[in-house]
């Protein structure tokens, strides 16, 4: 049997903290990748570095929350070609709508305090994955809402699509082992191997995909230049 | 009568916490989050402390819900705080070998 690849779609870093603590923690708990959003371009360089010191494979995260269909498209466009994955936070329909469609987006993010429902429209067109940040799970104010998010997600949309547990830790506490990751989705129903799914092989194949889009032999989908 | 299956869950923790307190810290968890019935049901017990890892005894089709509860857990007075899970195994005699090893 072949050992899973785990990697942690979401770490947030925003310069206050020791980055190679953050590393360490990544390694010891068994990641053998991360996708890191940050505050900063030098911030996410050192980052990166430092992966390779410590063997972490490290890519980069895009994390759009528009407040418009405009906007999102906007920024589509300006951005897809500089980062490996993209997510959106969805505080509004409108939003959801776009980015449950659009190809350019990896993955959608549900806030917890989201004031739309996940209805039929959206179930419909989703083509995205789901992502479900669990720092949202540890923070106690937020706790409650997050759960009925993902309730809803899994009830409504687990059919659909993918679904991703990412960390969204900006610290080593936060940070959480795979199997911690996946527990939120056993929790509510989902069986262990597609609960393990969400940290690893799903997020594989979106950094698999993005990977070939961005190499400079990507021509269109199914054609790649050789040679 | 239908001998209930357990697993056993080694969790490293600050080693100044008391097996008292750390019994407590997960059980107001797991009562938090799946409530009076779920806590009777996981059969959760905390059976040893060994230098700064616990072991949790629980049925095994509650594992995954004690391992939330644990996630769960990230202050102890205030101060950030995180357990742990080092190894979910199915018998005692495969905790104390992942222990001796560690």
């Amino acid at each position: 049997m072949v050992a899973r690849k785990f990697i942690d779609f979401w770490i947030h870093l925003t310069g206050e903290e020791d980055l190679s603590e953050i590393l360490l923690e990544v390694k010891k708990l068994g990641f053998k990748s991360v996708v890191a959003s940050s505050t900063s371009d030098s911030i996410y360089e050192e980052f990166k570095k430092l992966g390779e010191t410590y063997e972490v494979i490290i890519y980069r995260k895009l994390v759009l929350e528009p407040e418009d269909r405009m906007s999102l498209l906007k920024n589509l466009r300006k951005f897809r070609g500089g980062y490996e994955v993209i997510s959106v936070i969805c505080n509004n329909l409108e939003v959801a709508l776009t980015a449950a469609r659009d190809s350019r987006v990896d993955s959608l993010i549900l806030p917890p305090g989201k004031m739309f429902r996940i209805d039929k429209g959206v179930a419909s067109l989703i083509s995205n994955s789901i992502e479900l940040p669990f720092k949202w799970f540890i923070d106690e104010a937020a706790r409650r809402d997050f759960i009925r998010v993902a309730n809803e997600v899994i009830n409504y949309l687990s059919s659909k699509t993918s679904i991703i547990v990412s960390s969204y830790a900006s610290k080593p506490y936060e940070l959480c082992s795979p199997h911690e990751l996946a527990s939120i989705l056993q929790v509510l129903g989902i069986e262990r191997k597609t609960a393990l799914d969400s940290v690893s092989t799903i997020p594989w194949s979106i950094i698999e995909r993005n990977k070939l889009k961005l190499s400079p032999n990507y021509i269109a989908k199914g054609v790649l230049k050789i040679g | 009568m239908v001998k209930r299956k357990k697993r056993y869950i080694i969790v490293e923790a600050p080693s100044e916490l008391s097996l008292e307190v750390f019994k407590k810290l997960i059980e107001k968890s797991y009562l938090e989050l799946f409530g009076e019935f779920g806590l009777i049901e996981a059969n959760l017990r905390v059976i040893k402390k060994i230098d700064n890892k616990f072991i949790i005894e629980c049925s095994h089709n509650s594992v995954y819900k004690v391992i939330l509860s644990l996630s769960s857990i990230r202050r102890l007075d205030g101060e950030p705080v995180h357990l742990k899970i080092i190894k979910v195994a199915g018998t005692i005699k495969k905790v104390k070998e992942v222990i001796a090893e560690e």
